[in-house]
């Protein structure tokens, strides 16, 4: 008699055991080819007229991808960076992409000079590509975002979305290796950073990785998700090195511009407002749809990440350490395949450039750092 | 040993029991299932159910107490990210002050005269001690350190010499501080502010360092200064970080730099017992790791004592360089104590819900089982062989009904046991009837065959006996008639006759109650048979015979020899058991013998004889061999009588048996086929006794011859004799030895118009014709041929249905001259 009631609990066990475990059998399904996807193609993409004038420097840049979209748009208006680069014969040429896997495919073309783009494209920029990484412009969490709290081991065989070869998608399988995980193990579904929000709320994703204002955006309007997983991911601004080598004082300029446009927006929170506003313009006008976030929060997500800082946008050198997070996330996404595997690290970090941005900080008056000047009309190409 | 054995089966098999009926099964199928249920319930309410969006209990508190961590987490960090920008503005404050910048500009200016005036030394800053600005340093200093008592101590050194110039603590003036990071990075173009953690020039401890040039005002901004703040995030980041709740009991949180070592002391020490160094133990579990490297979310994980935690861990960047892991955990225990609680409560209300559906389920179980119990009760008593019970249930539900249902089949089985046990005493007693009358049966069976065995040997001994007696007869009659009439001889050879005929007797009770001696029955009344054997046999006896006869309606058909032989015996028998005199009672009836009266013989009319004396009686052992042949207690008895007696009536198909008593008397009970004539008839005469018209009337006998006769007879002395006596008896005699010869005589006779008026024929002949045979062929020759049989084979059925195979008359050898005579003349005269 007791055998058999320990039997009947035992079958109980078993059957709630399998219902338990159904749902960790789900169903897997590797990344996209959006990688070789031709986005010459892309709707937004193939209108763009990428210069090929040798005076005009073309640089690629995400304005939605916060807070490198504010600083952006104040380079787009700083008219010392236009007198400077006229008196150096140059002009510049501004072009809004998506995510920075776009960028490298444009600056990959050579259709583009310079690019910004997150630590994921720089570094695939820096191993695939002849590129100097010389200033940051971003510090600030990437989130994994799910449409309930839950855990990241708790993503097994759920949807996600996410943008190949962002920092999102790096953050993405960082997140799901600290619990084990691995990108097969959950059914990862290509999405357009600006579609992610309604994807998720509609059910067709159950999380998404993407970087700021994009979580913001979707926090903003869906109470119900929640942050399960950030990380601290880079953006930077590189320069193809036949560019830098052959116009490196352009380069100054344009990394002065950053510099000046940080300290802009850092001196009066006015600044900051109308960065946000020109922010939010272009990201609208980039995707075509309204972006619910008023000014105050879009500045706020600004301020948390590398505007809140008073340093100079100086590549951290902890960062390039042996062992440093851009040299454990290269051996990462070389381990995963993302980068060649003929590539090294010693060439991927000697595409990072200190030096330059301290030449220039070292330079204040030659570069005019300390003067302000956001009035230039906005030209989006 | 066996009783323990035993007491063991009688325990496993009551366990059995207990478990087989129907109250122990429904409390543990109910028990069971409800357990189940619960199980199932509490788990889904637990752990969810999957496919739905019922995630469960479980999960729903884990994921609170996770969000409640991670907000505490959020707290943590937001608290510290602001009392960093505090401490960053209060550099900041204190670095862009014009005051500030101007007593620094003042203090340097006196120290450089210092220098200049051969002052060094601690003569050098006892003096600058003095200096209006180096107060007003310190003061402005110590008023910081003192409102927002966050800092272990603020010092300010020149830029140019690396020498600290003004501190809280007057000890340290004058140190030179050129090769530390927080100071020669403060001074590097276009940064501002270095915070970091290092090692203490002077002592073991670390501090966490916010330093800030002090610029001249001017468009070159040059450095003057670099103010210092110095904080031990153990005295002020740690209390902070404790405080404001939200940890709970066993919380904690933790602050790890970028390569996870802590910076702040732990609540407990280490697995190992020992305590954790600041900057020296390096966390190795995950959330602190994945804090350190710039990853925030939450996790359940396991801390640095082993314990399962829920954590939540925050990266808190400082600056582009500068980034610490913040780890706020608390003890999985303790934080999902609530779902423990709700477990254990689960747990008891299950149980108590089991128990009282248990409870429940047995009320209602014995509810149901008890009238089945009891019914059950009832049953063993039966299965026992106890019928006189009664089933006390009486609901009026279905057990109800088969209780009734049960109580009516009881009830029946009684009333057919009660019939059963009435038919089987019954049945025993006709059982007992019956084997006694098989036995009785068996017994006459045995008399039979011990009758017939004696009568196939009396009657191959008689055939011969009686040929022989007849030869000596024939002799004895011969030397008589050559004997002198008055001789004496003549007297022996009348003795000798006489004993001839004693012989024949004997013969003829041999063959009697042998196979042979088939009576010749006639329809007789048995009262006059009764009356004449009675009055022969009674004759001069002192025995009275009380005869209670019905009138005429007691017809039998019998042999009225062999029944007078019947009688005989038993009335002399009872006349020697009565040698005192007395009655003899004898009464007869008309009966029906039905199957059920278990008499021996065929159902049908019959004629009971019942002859009773009261003579000394016959003891029991004697009483089953009475009827044997030769069983004799007289002296002078034959043992044939008795045994002459049963053998008549069993060829009469009658039935005759005893009961008696010694002292009291025996009763002889017979039974014999009534006629189926209802009264007696006259005779009307037969064919036979008719006169023969025809022979009367055209074969008259030559001459003054009483008629012609053919004897057919092998032995030559009888022949001899019998023709002798023949002639003397005035018959013409032929003889022939054997059939054929007889048949050519008689067809002679016939031929020469003289033909025999009789044949005399002997049954047997051996080597030749017998009788049988030839009169087969005579009464072909001669339809009306007037033939006598003889044989000393009187037990030959021939001699005793001797009409059926046409002779007319019979002579059983020995016979004597009158006998013959008698039987020729009515033979020939057709009265046979």
């Amino acid at each position: 008699m007791k055998l058999k009631i320990i039997s009947v609990f035992q079958i109980v066990y078993l059957i709630w055991q399998v219902f338990i475990a159904f749902p960790n059998t789900g169903y897997t399904e590797s990344i996209t080819t959006a990688s070789v996807q031709d986005l010459s193609r892309h709707p937004i993409y193939s209108t763009y007229k990428f210069s090929r004038e040798e005076g005009v420097v073309n640089i690629g840049v995400q304005p939605l991808y916060s807070p490198t979209g504010f600083i952006s748009e104040a380079m787009k208006r700083d008219a010392i960076l236009r007198k400077s680069l006229s008196e150096l014969g140059m002009k510049v040429k501004f072009y809004a992409f998506l995510k920075g896997d776009d960028v490298n495919f444009f600056l990959r073309r050579g259709d583009l000079d310079v690019g910004i783009g997150g630590d994921m494209p720089a570094i695939t920029a820096a191993a695939t590509m002849d590129v100097i990484i010389p200033t940051l412009v971003q510090q600030g969490f990437t989130s994994v975002i799910a449409n309930r709290p839950m855990l990241i081991g708790e993503l097994r065989g759920k949807s996600i979305g996410y943008a190949f070869g962002s920092n999102a998608h790096y953050a993405l399988l960082r997140a799901l290796s600290s619990d084990g995980l691995n990108e097969k193990q959950v059914k990862l579904i290509p999405v357009e950073v600006n579609e992610m929000p309604e994807a998720l709320a509609t059910g067709r994703i159950d999380a998404f990785s993407a970087w700021e204002p994009t979580a913001a955006i979707t926090l903003s309007k869906y109470s119900e998700v929640a942050v399960i997983h950030q990380y601290l991911s880079s953006g930077y601004m590189y320069f193809q090195k036949e560019f830098s080598d052959k116009h490196p004082e352009i380069m100054r300029q344009i990394i002065a511009a950053e510099i000046r446009s940080i300290k802009w927006m850092q001196n009066d929170k006015q600044n900051l407002l109308k960065s946000s506003k020109w922010s939010i313009k272009a990201g609208e006008n980039l995707t075509g749809n309204e972006i619910p976030l008023t000014l105050e929060q879009n500045a706020s997500l600004a301020r948390n990440d590398i505007l809140g800082l008073s340093s100079a946008p100086i590549i951290p050198k902890n960062d390039l350490k042996q062992n440093g997070p851009l040299n454990r996330e290269f051996e990462f996404l070389q381990k995963l395949g993302k980068i060649p595997s003929s590539s090294s690290w010693k060439n991927v970090s000697a595409s990072f450039d200190r030096k330059v941005t301290n030449e220039v900080l070292a330079n204040q008056k030659k570069y005019r750092l300390n003067e302000f000047n956001f009035t230039f009309k906005s030209v989006i190409e | 040993m066996n009783n323990k054995h035993s007491i063991k089966n009688s325990i496993s098999s009551t366990k059995k029991e207990f478990f087989l009926s129907i109250q122990a099964r429904m409390r543990i199928f109910f028990g069971l299932l409800f357990a189940i249920m619960l199980v199932i319930v509490g788990l889904s309410i637990m752990y969810g159910i999957p496919f739905t969006p019922f995630k469960g209990e479980y999960r729903q508190h884990k994921s609170v107490a996770l969000q409640k961590i991670s907000l505490v987490a959020n707290l943590k960090k937001d608290s510290l990210l602001l009392w960093m920008k505090e401490r960053r503005g209060d550099a900041e404050a204190l670095s862009e002050s014009g005051e500030i910048r101007s007593c620094v500009k003042e203090l340097s200016t006196a120290i450089r005269k210092y220098n200049a005036s051969g002052i060094n030394g601690d003569s050098l800053w006892t003096n600058v001690q003095n200096e209006k600005s180096y107060r007003y340093l310190v003061q402005r200093m110590n008023l910081i350190k003192d409102i927002y008592g966050a800092y272990n101590r603020i010092r300010i050194a020149d830029a140019s010499t690396g020498l600290i110039i003004a501190s809280t603590h007057n000890e340290e003036l004058g140190t030179d501080i050129t090769n530390q990071d927080f100071f020669h990075n403060a001074l590097q173009p276009g940064v501002r502010e270095i915070i970091d953690i290092d090692n203490d020039l002077s002592a073991e401890e670390f501090y966490l360092y916010i330093s800030r040039s002090i610029n001249f005002e001017d468009a070159e901004q040059k450095n003057i200064a670099v103010i210092i703040m110095h904080i031990n995030p153990d005295d002020f980041i740690r209390p902070m970080l404790h405080t404001g709740g939200g940890l709970g009991k066993t919380g904690e949180a933790i602050l790890v730099n970028q390569d996870a070592r802590i910076l702040t002391s732990l609540k407990y020490p280490l697995a190992d017992g020992s305590t954790a160094k600041l900057l020296e133990y390096k966390m190795i579990d995950k959330p602190a790791m994945l804090a350190a490297h710039g990853e925030q979310g939450m996790t359940v994980s396991v801390d640095y004592r082993g314990e399962p935690v829920l954590a939540a861990y925050r990266h808190i960047r400082i600056t582009s360089e500068l980034g610490w892991g913040l780890v706020v955990k608390t003890d999985k225990a303790e934080a999902l104590v609530a779902i423990k609680n709700d477990k254990i409560s689960f747990i008891i209300i299950s149980l108590a819900c089991v128990l009282l559906v248990v409870g429940l389920v047995t009320l209602i179980a014995n509810r149901i089982s008890r009238p089945i119990r009891k019914l059950t009760q009832t049953a063993q008593q039966v299965e026992k062989g106890n019928f006189n019970v009664h089933s006390s249930v009486t609901t009026s539900d279905e057990i109800g009904v088969l209780s009734r249902m049960f109580n009516s089949m009881i009830q029946r089985i009684n009333e057919r046991t009660a019939e059963i046990k009435t038919m089987n005493e019954s049945l025993e007693q006709r059982i007992a009837k019956r084997t006694a009358e098989l036995t009785k049966a068996n017994e006459e069976l045995l008399k039979m065959q011990k009758l017939e065995s004696v009568g196939v040997l009396a009657g191959g001994i008689a055939h011969d006996f009686n040929n022989n007696l007849q030869s000596i007869l024939s002799y004895v009659t011969l030397a008589k008639s050559y004997a002198n009439p008055e001789d004496e001889v003549q007297e022996k050879l009348e003795e000798v006759k006489k004993l001839i005929f004693q012989s024949k007797s004997l013969t003829q009770q041999l063959l009697t109650f042998s196979k042979g001696g088939e009576p010749v029955k006639n329809t007789i009344s048995i009262s006059k048979l009764i009356k004449d054997s009675a009055s022969l046999s009674l004759s001069g006896s002192n025995i009275r015979c009380e005869l209670v006869l019905p009138d005429c309606d007691c017809l039998i058909e019998a042999d009225k020899g062999q029944m007078n032989q019947v009688f005989n015996n038993l009335f002399i028998n009872a006349d020697h058991a009565m040698q005192d005199g007395g009655n003899i009672r004898v009464w007869a009836e008309n009966i029906n013998v039905v199957e059920k009266d278990l008499l021996p013989v065929e159902e049908g009319n019959y004629v009971k004889i019942t002859i009773k004396d009261h003579g000394t009686g016959i003891p029991q052992k004697h009483l089953q061999k009475i009827f044997d042949p030769y069983f004799s207690t007289k002296q002078k008895g034959s043992g044939l009588g008795l045994a002459t007696t049963y053998s008549i009536i069993k060829k009469h198909d009658g039935h005759i048996d005893v009961e008696s008593e010694v002292g009291v008397g025996t009763v002889f009970h017979i039974y014999l086929p009534a006629s189926r004539l209802k009264t007696q008839k006259t005779p009307t005469p037969s064919k036979a006794e008719g006169v023969r018209p025809e022979y009367i009337g055209g074969k008259e006998a030559s001459g003054t011859l009483k008629g012609k006769v053919l004897l057919m007879e092998d032995e030559d002395i009888i022949k001899l004799v019998v023709t002798q006596h023949l002639r003397n008896l005035e018959y013409e005699v032929e003889t022939a030895e054997e059939g054929s010869k007889a048949i050519e005589l008689y067809n002679k006779a016939i031929e020469t118009g003289k033909p025999f008026n009789a044949v005399i024929m002997d049954l047997t002949i051996p080597g030749g014709m017998g009788g049988k045979e030839t009169i087969e062929r005579l009464l072909e020759i001669d339809p009306e041929v007037m033939a006598i049989v003889t044989s000393g084979y009187a037990n030959d059925p021939i001699m005793a249905e001797f009409n059926k195979y046409g002779f007319s008359g019979v002579l059983a050898k020995p016979y004597e001259i009158d006998e013959l005579d008698e039987t020729l003349q009515k033979v020939i005269m057709g009265n046979s």
